[in-house]
């Protein structure tokens, strides 16, 4: 049984529905990529996870570790919250308080799930720090977050989301504001703890080659739905979905729809990529499909496949 | 856009002048910020020149001077061989059509209060109707767009705001600081190969500020590499990327994902220990030696200058036995 | 930080040193001459004159405003009358016929238990209603405090003063006519003499105060960070009040300080609604004497609150965001 198994999730504020029916599943041990561009409902989905969306509604079924989420009480919630779900985001200054240390952020969360004293908590933190390789950890865990460099915070909030030994981490475009060589040290990182804790990842980001660097399974987002969902390998080797072939012909410098180096034009995917409240009937990504046929303008394609799944209504054809 | 075929770090035909000429450009911020150091290169017409870096290493300062939006401490910035650093604004007045800017958060650098027209009209209405309506459909949006506010658009379709604005009159060189960095994958595509046929088409010369060092390949005919406000490589795309010779070119390159799961599982990485040093305070001798791998005693002491390494320019005290 | 400090001070001598020249300078500018007042009714040009020798009005305006800067530090001797002020002298009122810092001392006292009094009404109400504004964002109970913090706001203090005075003391008999008396002496009739002129204050200066916490609130509770403690499993509770309640205090502390300093000598209507001999009152009757000692002195006191205010709510600032340092 996966760790994680999202089955047919939606979410809706009021009357516009962001994500529409995805699934998906995260083992131990095991990292999920999802790609999509922005708006595609990468963070709503899992952040309906977390429990961590006010005012939507949400539904279909989440279990986590076979306890259904999805309509769980507040309370259940928040106990699995930063306990065994934990949860780090893009913009790492903006995401920490900048009123308290470093140390008693990442203590907070360690006495409430443990009920440690806060000296115990606070030796946690500094270990934590170390852990996620701040030198003089113990120096470090009195300080403000604005003293530490964008790299540094992100590596805080990993401490922090770790502290418990939590078994998913849900991790939001951890890397995008950071600098390549930051960004391998983060990755590098998550990686090494994932291999010490055994820790589920959900690793969400726009960049495909921080997914082929680090994800098993890889699922593509269109317009609130799942494109493609496949191993990773799979949908780097032979993407099935036009959108995902487009993505992939869209990054340059990797011979894939390019002359590689060298130049040449890029197949740019033609278009932009619709907002929720303007979703296309049938299949969404239609208006930008250069194969789409008739029937893509009124009949949605359903996600098929078992090995790898593909909403497309040309899925075998091309 | 790599309509010059690439020679050294030298683009320029022996004997001619080059678009651009920058010598021993610096800037010192108030506080004693350093934050560009002795930067020098030139670009040739048509050729587009990759800066690269990580935050804060000054290339946006670079761009900055260039286009004379900061005054630089020191050094010289020569415009189709005329010095342009001294200039008074009157004096620049006829030189600012050859020379735009577009930034990276495409929004806010364009005045809320203006409709496209008049953002691409400029202040002096350069164009008339008619033609701002032809350069609003050459960049990919349509003459309905003219009467509307930056706000109604998306963030791609505000570039090409940005980049019809930069081309109205009609520009030698475009400095793109981070052009295409806040756009989503296909859309970012679409404004390279906008970029890309421009130039071809206009012969423009552009320097492309990026940090995503695949989309430099993609687009650059020559490279310079910046540390702490320095250039420490510079040279041909094509063998810099193959073959880099300074260790921070070769620890940048390798911390680059690549969007292949197979190579990513073989590839070998120099993962840099720690952060960038700030430029108000770079370490003695080479300001890369606390982070690199290949440092020496002397390297904490004399700082290297730009030489010729394997066909190109690298400031390293062993360039040779490194790669 | 006390080297920043010590540098806020010095400025803050040099505001007052402008503030005290340009005031003196609009008074010496005005035709009202004080000497006039003082002369009474029967008043002949030749004892006018010698009033104005006595109260040194007849030397030139620099001398007359360094001997007052003098009297400050060294205090002096008014005029030729004779009359002895002693440091820091502000003057002398020839309407109370007292130096005036003896008038100020007096009413400052008056005009502090007003000020605090109100200040921890309206900070209790103004940021408790405003939390609650901002927690149930959009709900009827947002609506309804949002609404009646507007109507307070439009309505002009001597409006509530009349109509506390009217139901509570005219028709209620709830209470008496204010008549002060210091805390120390009779604690109870401190606290009846200045209850109304609290609710007063108070309700004017809440409905800014819940509508600046309502938005303070609304703004930090989406913060990036306050997603983060909710993502740390965090109770409610301890995500509003310990990530959210500082953060929201932080601008609410930097106009508080400034309120406060700038109620001391300034709650004019209020004090002369109810007759509280504050400085407020002092100030209204003496623009309207044209005791211009008396004026110069309350608007040198009242400058000085407020640049202080100001100078205690910029360091607790930074002691509350750590971002914030002096050097
Ligand atoms: N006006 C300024 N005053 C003081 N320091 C400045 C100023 N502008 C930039 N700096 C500093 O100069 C250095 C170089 O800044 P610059 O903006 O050129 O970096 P960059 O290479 O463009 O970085 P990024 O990739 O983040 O855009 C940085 O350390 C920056 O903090
Ligand atoms: N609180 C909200 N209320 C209404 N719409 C929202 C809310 N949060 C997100 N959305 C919308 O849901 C869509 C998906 O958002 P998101 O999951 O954040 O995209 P991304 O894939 O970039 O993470 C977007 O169009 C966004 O505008
Ligand atoms: S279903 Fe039709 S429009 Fe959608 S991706 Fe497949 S071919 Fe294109
Ligand atoms: S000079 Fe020395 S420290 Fe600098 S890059 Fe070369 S080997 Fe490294
Ligand atoms: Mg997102
Ligand atoms: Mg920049």
């Amino acid at each position: 049984m996966s760790l994680l198994s999202v089955d047919n999730l939606s979410v809706a504020f009021g009357r516009v529905r962001v994500v529409d029916g995805v699934s998906f599943s995260v083992d131990r041990g095991r990292t999920l990529g999802i790609v999509g561009e922005s708006g595609s409902g990468k963070s709503v989905s899992t952040l309906a996870i977390m429990g961590l969306l006010r005012g939507a509604s949400v539904t279909g079924s989440v279990t986590f570790d076979g306890e259904e989420l999805v309509g769980a009480p507040a309370e259940r919630l928040r106990s699995l919250r930063g306990a065994r779900l934990s949860m780090i985001f893009q913009d790492p200054l903006s995401s920490l308080h900048p009123f308290y240390t470093v140390g008693e952020q990442i203590a907070e969360a360690y006495r409430l799930h443990k009920k440690a004293s806060r000296k115990v908590a606070h030796e946690r933190a500094v270990e934590m720090l170390g852990e996620v390789g701040i030198p003089a950890p113990r120096r470090r865990a009195r300080e403000h977050p604005h003293r530490f460099s964008g790299g540094m915070r992100q590596r805080v909030m990993i401490a922090m989301a770790l502290a418990c030994e939590p078994d998913l981490l849900i991790a939001d475009e951890p890397t995008t504001a950071l600098d390549v060589t930051v960004q391998a040290q983060i990755l590098e990182l998550i990686q090494r703890l994932q291999s010490e804790y055994g820790l589920g990842i959900i690793m969400i980001t726009h960049d495909l080659g921080v997914v082929a660097r680090i994800a098993d399974d890889v699922l593509v987002m269109y317009g609130g739905r799942a494109a493609e969902r496949a191993a990773s390998a799979r949908v780097f080797d032979d993407p099935r979905h036009p959108y995902t072939q487009g993505l992939l012909a869209s990054v340059p410098g990797l011979g894939r729809g390019t002359e590689g180096p060298g130049g040449g034009r890029l197949r740019a995917i033609p278009g932009n990529p619709p907002l929720p409240s303007a979703f296309p009937p049938g299949c969404r990504f239609h208006p930008r499909c250069s194969v789409a046929l008739d029937i893509c303008a009124t009949e949605q394609p359903a996600l098929l496949g078992t090995v790898r799944q593909v909403a497309c209504h040309r899925e075998g054809e091309l | 856009m790599k309509s010059v075929p690439a020679a050294l770090d030298a683009p320029t035909v022996p004997g001619s002048t080059p678009l651009l000429e920058v010598r021993d450009l610096a800037m010192r911020f108030p506080g004693g910020v350093k934050a560009v150091d002795g930067v020098g290169f030139e670009v040739a017409q048509g050729e587009t020149l990759g800066l690269v870096g990580e935050s804060g290493c000054g290339k946006s300062t670079t761009g900055r001077m260039i286009v004379r939006l900061l005054e630089p401490t020191s050094g010289t910035v020569h415009l189709n061989g005329q010095d342009i650093t001294h200039l008074s604004r009157r004096e620049l007045l006829p030189l600012r059509a050859s020379m735009q800017m577009i930034f990276q958060d495409p929004l806010s650098s364009l005045n809320p209060r203006h409709t496209v027209s008049q953002i691409v009209a400029g202040p002096r209405r350069v164009l008339d109707r008619d033609q701002v309506i032809e350069l609003l459909e050459r960049v990919g949006l349509a003459p309905e767009h003219a009467d509307r506010f930056p706000h109604e658009f998306s963030g791609g379709q505000a570039q090409r705001v940005g980049i019809a604005r930069a081309l109205a009159n009609g520009p030698e060189l475009i400095v793109c600081d981070e052009a295409v960095s806040a756009l989503d994958v296909s859309i970012r595509a679409q404004i390279i190969n906008l970029l890309s046929d421009l130039q071809e088409e206009r012969g423009l010369a552009y320097l492309f500020i990026a940090h995503d060092l695949s989309i430099v390949r993609h687009v650059c005919t020559r490279v310079a590499v910046m540390y702490l406000g320095r250039i420490v490589e510079i040279g041909p795309v094509a063998s810099l990327y193959a073959d880099p010779a300074h260790p921070y070119t070769r620890a940048l390159l390798s911390a680059v994902p690549v969007a292949d799961p197979r190579i990513e599982a073989v590839r070998e990485r120099i993962v840099l220990r720690g952060d960038p040093p700030s430029p108000a305070a770079p370490p003695p001798g080479c300001s890369f030696h606390p982070r690199c791998a290949l440092a020496q005693r002397r390297c904490e002491v004399e700082a290297p200058q730009l030489r010729e390494v394997r066909g190109r320019k690298v400031a390293c005290h062993y360039a040779e036995i490194s790669g | 930080m006390i080297v920043y400090a010590l540098r806020r001070l010095g400025a803050i001598a040099l505001i007052m040193l402008v503030i005290c020249a340009i005031t003196f300078a609009i008074f010496y500018l005005l035709p009202d001459d004080p000497a006039l007042d003082a002369c009474g009714k029967s008043c002949t040009s030749a004892r006018l004159a010698d009033v104005r020798h006595a109260m040194g009005l007849d030397q030139p305006v620099l001398t007359q405003f360094l001997s007052y800067l003098s009297g400050i530090f060294a205090g002096r001797t008014l005029g030729t009358s004779g009359l002895d002020c002693a440091a820091p002298c502000f003057g002398y009122s020839w309407q109370y016929a007292s130096p005036v810092w003896d008038l100020l001392l007096d009413r400052l006292g008056v005009s502090a238990s007003l000020a605090a009094g109100a200040a921890v009404l309206w900070l209790v109400v103004g940021v408790l209603l405003g939390l609650m504004a901002a927690l149930r964002k959009g709900s009827l109970l947002d609506r309804g405090i949002v609404l009646s913090a507007l109507a307070t706001t439009s309505a002009p203090v001597y409006l509530i003063a009349a109509l506390l005075i009217y139901f509570v003391i005219l028709q209620g008999e709830l209470l008496p006519f204010p008549d002060y008396q210091p805390v120390l002496d009779n604690p109870a009739a401190w606290v009846a003499s200045l209850i109304l002129p609290w609710i007063t204050l108070a309700a004017l200066y809440a409905a800014m105060y819940i509508r600046l916490t309502r938005a303070s609130m609304i703004e930090t509770m989406a913060e990036p960070y306050i997603r983060t403690a909710r993502a740390k499993g965090l109770p409610e509770r301890t995500v509003v009040v310990k990530h959210g309640l500082r953060s929201t205090m932080t601008p609410i502390l930097t106009i508080f300080g400034i309120d406060l300093g700038g109620l001391l000598a300034g709650a004019m209507i209020t004090e002369t609604m109810f007759g509280l001999p504050g400085l407020g009152k002092l100030t209204f009757d003496a623009i309207g004497k044209s005791d211009q000692p008396v004026v110069l002195g309350v608007t040198l006191l009242a400058a000085l609150f407020i640049t202080l205010a100001n100078l205690v709510v910029d360091l607790l600032y930074g002691v509350i965001d750590p971002r914030v340092r002096y050097a």
